[in-house]
């Protein structure tokens, strides 16, 4: 299968031409595949949102190339072409939603591309649907939740069809209601086929992915599922990553009996192995 | 702790919103709250429970004409002679997003407006701001000439928390401060909150939606729901509540989830467990009986 | 001052969401009649004139069902003012305002004071035309939402492009400017309780109010101006991100239509405008 996004080679340091650049990527690569849930992870300064940025071509590498559908960021040709087949959503949600109206503000991507009027409503109907927004259409988008204006956001890259979603930190400023509703969506995009790309400083949210990378001082230090990831407690603490606490107390009980299993997840996962190993009652009803 | 007198006692307080326009909303309905002096309380709740509305009453912010008595560091809040000011210089609020309020083109300068609105004299100004920089994390030497919007995000928060902690306040509330910030930043910002409540005395008030944060730091917990206070307790008491904090929306950390189910499943375990450590002894205890 | 929450609330020309014919027009009929009824209003200053369009105004405002109150409640705080003007106009502007058609009777005279009947005329059309304005207004803010406007200006600025008219992007300018009111309403108020909180005093009456004010102004605008300038920069990149490249090119979701209702009202306003320029001299008074 060919890579839907290919990073070859990849450096970027802002303000390349003056006198004080700063190296935000060194030699990155990686290929993303279609169907793909990458997750991203590593604290504010490692290059994470930098990186997010060249998959739409808003960034493009000083060294190396970036290939989009089997085009080239650099050519500036092949902007609208890579924007439409990556959608991306940012971190605060007021700032990218554009008009008064729910629904007009999915529409405003199919029309900054001429898509005929029928066909907009239509777009716009199905990516309302898909994001659970179909109450709301019709109202104004500051009087909506955190978590409904990301949905706002993602449904406005979802009317443009495009086949990759990257959220860059999308949850960051959001409260846990928020958070859970969006990356439900996310979930469900997902299994319909879409590529996510999910930026993020929390590491709970890494265990929605198929594959995570940890990323620092602007190279790719980790990769792998997020199993093998988490498993690697030690590295993770001192690239002072978050370990969940399921994980941490995994961790923890394997260091001191080496046959319990150190890299569980989740909290019923946790749960289960002690009890196999204390030989416990049946589970409570 | 119980011998300590109160520094804010709050009674049955009610508030509405834009009263007697017909966008009127009633955002408290009966909220009683005691913090005991040097504790450090968390306040937990959905979005919109009220939990801002109520600390704003702490410092003057809001002042309810409506039921409900406010009483903060000896103060009756409802006193139109007050001295706001001389108590917003003793509570010290800290905002989500604490940077939208630096203004200054200097850092030091922007952590200077608090104290000298005082009206403290320029050494004793300065000694405050070199404290409190110190504290969070910006060196003083190093950072009080910087631009104020040069610096980095996590940065300005710093400078910003600063400019409260300039005042010396006995009393520091802390309204979801760490919304969008990094583990990293976070950790940071944990430590230098927990050594203002160890080590300088300060009552801490802590609003936050993360309860491993709040397992780590917080001794009593209220719990806000619907403009009112609906659970209170110490933490480990609270968190051993999951089914009832479910009812509002609210979570557990996960170490307390884990510790609640292994309970349910039958094993002795405490089930008050706040930390990966104390989970961890009790564990070992049954895996290894 | 120390009330903080009436920020949340701009509530000058809001929309009403009740139903009648009014409501239901296209927003290009409004804005036309607008247009016209201002001409009409520039060009009659007869006392007759100025009752009938009174009236003509007022009927609208019945027509769309908004009540009375709520428009004239927009007015209270502006009245002293209005009154003040009004007197100084009536008793010291006698010998500049000479009626059309009339000569100038003096009705009092003493000292600086001189009241003409060209004076009372004066001050009795501006008040006329003052609530005329007003229950206009009322017709195109209270009845059509903001996004509806937006998109009536932006239909009848079309056919100015060819001239080089941006219609397109000042009506998106028009939104977006629209869209961050209540945002910035917000974000004001934060910022006030943050410095309120800090020491600054912006509640108490006191002496020097003057420097202070200065000062005060500093201690807010800049944060928020930073906060505004912030959440423009990102809602750029969020609206490259989604292909937009300006008004060429771009199609449209809603589309507007005239129906029959929308062309009897702006024929009878017409015929009625042309009435009221053409015989304006021809009035009685």
């Amino acid at each position: 299968m060919e890579p839907i996004i290919q990073a070859r080679n990849v450096s970027f340091a802002y303000n390349a031409e003056s006198p004080h650049p700063v190296q935000a990527l060194k030699n990155i690569n990686l290929n993303i595949f279609p169907g793909d849930y990458l997750v991203i992870v590593g604290h504010n300064g490692s290059g994470k949102s930098t990186l997010a940025k060249h998959f739409n071509a808003l960034l493009r590498p000083t060294e190396g190339d970036v290939i989009v559908a089997g085009l080239d960021t650099q050519d500036l040709e092949n902007v609208l072409g890579i924007r439409s087949t990556v959608g991306m959503v940012f971190q605060i949600p007021d700032n990218q939603i554009v008009a008064t109206v729910v629904q007009e503000d999915v529409a405003f991507g199919p029309e900054n591309l001429g898509i005929p009027h029928d066909e907009i409503k239509a777009r716009v109907d199905w990516a309302l649907k898909v994001t659970g927004l179909e109450d709301v259409r019709t109202r104004a988008p500051h009087l909506l939740s955190g978590g409904q204006k990301q949905r706002v956001a993602i449904a406005g890259a979802m009317a443009m069809k495009t086949a990759v979603l990257v959220l860059d930190e999308a949850t960051a400023y959001l409260d846990p209601v928020g958070r859970q509703d969006v990356l439900r969506v996310v979930r469900e995009l997902n299994t319909q086929g879409v590529t996510i790309v999910a930026i993020t400083h929390f590491m709970h949210e890494a265990i929605e992915g198929s594959r995570v990378i940890v990323m620092e001082g602007g190279e790719i230090v980790m990769q792998g599922t997020p199993r093998e990831i988490f498993s690697r407690v030690e590295e993770l603490r001192a690239l002072q990553l978050d370990v969940p606490q399921t994980t941490d107390l995994a961790y923890r009980l394997h260091q001191r009996k080496a046959d319990f299993p150190g890299d569980l997840l989740t909290v019923p996962e946790v749960v289960d192995t002690i009890c196999e190993f204390a030989r416990c009652k049946e589970a409570v009803a | 702790m119980s011998d300590q007198p109160p520094v804010i006692q709050v009674n049955d307080l009610h508030h509405t919103f834009l009263r007697g326009t017909p966008f009127e909303v009633q955002a408290l309905k009966g909220a009683t709250l005691e913090i005991k002096k040097g504790d450090a309380v968390g306040i937990i709740g959905r979005t919109g429970a009220g939990k801002s509305t109520i600390v704003q009453h702490f410092n003057g912010l809001i002042r309810s004409r409506e039921r409900g008595k406010v009483i903060v560091l000896g103060h009756d809040m409802a006193d139109p002679n007050l001295d706001v000011r001389a108590i917003r210089q003793r509570v010290g609020l800290v905002f989500q997003y604490p940077e939208a309020q630096l203004f200054e083109r200097l850092v030091g300068d922007d952590v200077a407006f608090g104290p000298f609105k005082m009206g403290l004299s320029i050494d004793k100004v300065r000694e405050r701001v070199r404290w409190a920089m110190n504290m969070v994390g910006l060196p003083f030497e190093t950072f009080k000439d910087r631009f104020t919007f040069s610096l980095s995000g996590g940065e300005m928060r710093k400078a910003a928390i600063a400019g409260v902690l300039a005042l010396r306040p006995e009393v520091l509330v802390l309204d979801e401060s760490t919304s969008g910030v990094d583990p990293r930043g976070r950790k940071e910002l944990l430590a230098y909150i927990r050594r203002l409540h160890e080590e300088e005395g300060l009552t801490i008030i802590f609003i936050s939606t993360n309860m491993e944060d709040l397992a780590a730091l917080v001794n009593h917990i209220y719990v806000v729901a619907d403009g009112r206070t609906v659970m209170y307790g110490e933490t480990g008491e609270v968190f051993s509540k999951p089914d009832e904090l479910h009812r509002y929306d609210l979570g557990t950390p996960q170490i307390t989830e884990v510790m609640y189910q292994l309970k349910r499943r039958g094993l002795p375990v405490n089930d008050r467990c706040i930390s990966v450590e104390q989970a961890e002894e009790e564990v070992w205890k049954i895996l290894n009986s | 001052m120390e009330d903080f929450e009436f920020l949340r609330n701009v509530t000058v020309g809001q929309y009403l969401p009740v139903d009648s014919i009014v409501h239901r027009m296209d927003p290009r009929t409004k804005l036309t009649i607008m247009l016209l009824m201002v001409i009409a209003i520039t060009f009659n200053t007869s006392y007759t004139a100025n009752v009938i369009l009174l009236v003509v105004s007022f009927a609208f405002v019945i027509i769309s069902n908004v009540p009375v109150s709520y428009i004239l409640s927009g007015i209270k705080p502006a009245i002293p003012l209005i009154v003040v003007l009004a007197l100084m106009q009536l008793l010291f502007y006698g010998d500049q305002y000479v009626p059309t058609g009339m000569v100038s009777v003096t009705l009092f005279k003493w000292g600086w004071i001189h009241i003409t009947n060209g004076s009372v005329q004066l001050v009795v059309v501006s008040t006329l035309r003052f609530l005329q304005l007003m229950f206009l207004a009322s017709l195109l803010t209270n009845t059509s939402t903001t996004a509806e406007l937006t998109h009536g200006m932006e239909d009848m600025l079309r056919p100015f492009s060819k001239i080089g008219v941006p219609g397109h992007e000042l009506s998106l300018v028009f939104t977006i400017a629209l869209r961050f009111v209540p945002i910035l309403a917000e974000q004001l108020e934060i910022v006030m309780k943050s410095q309120a909180s800090r020491g600054a005093d912006l509640g108490s009456r006191s002496k020097l109010q003057f420097v202070k004010t200065a000062r005060l102004v500093t201690v807010l605008v800049v944060p928020l101006f930073i906060d505004a300038l912030r959440r423009a920069e990102d809602l750029i990149l969020a609206m490259e991100a989604r292909c937009y490249v300006g008004g060429k090119k771009r199609s449209h979701m809603v589309q507007l239509h005239f129906n029959r209702t929308d062309l009897i009202a702006i024929g009878s306003v017409l015929i009625f405008t042309v009435i009221m320029v053409v015989f304006q001299n021809s009035f009685p008074l």
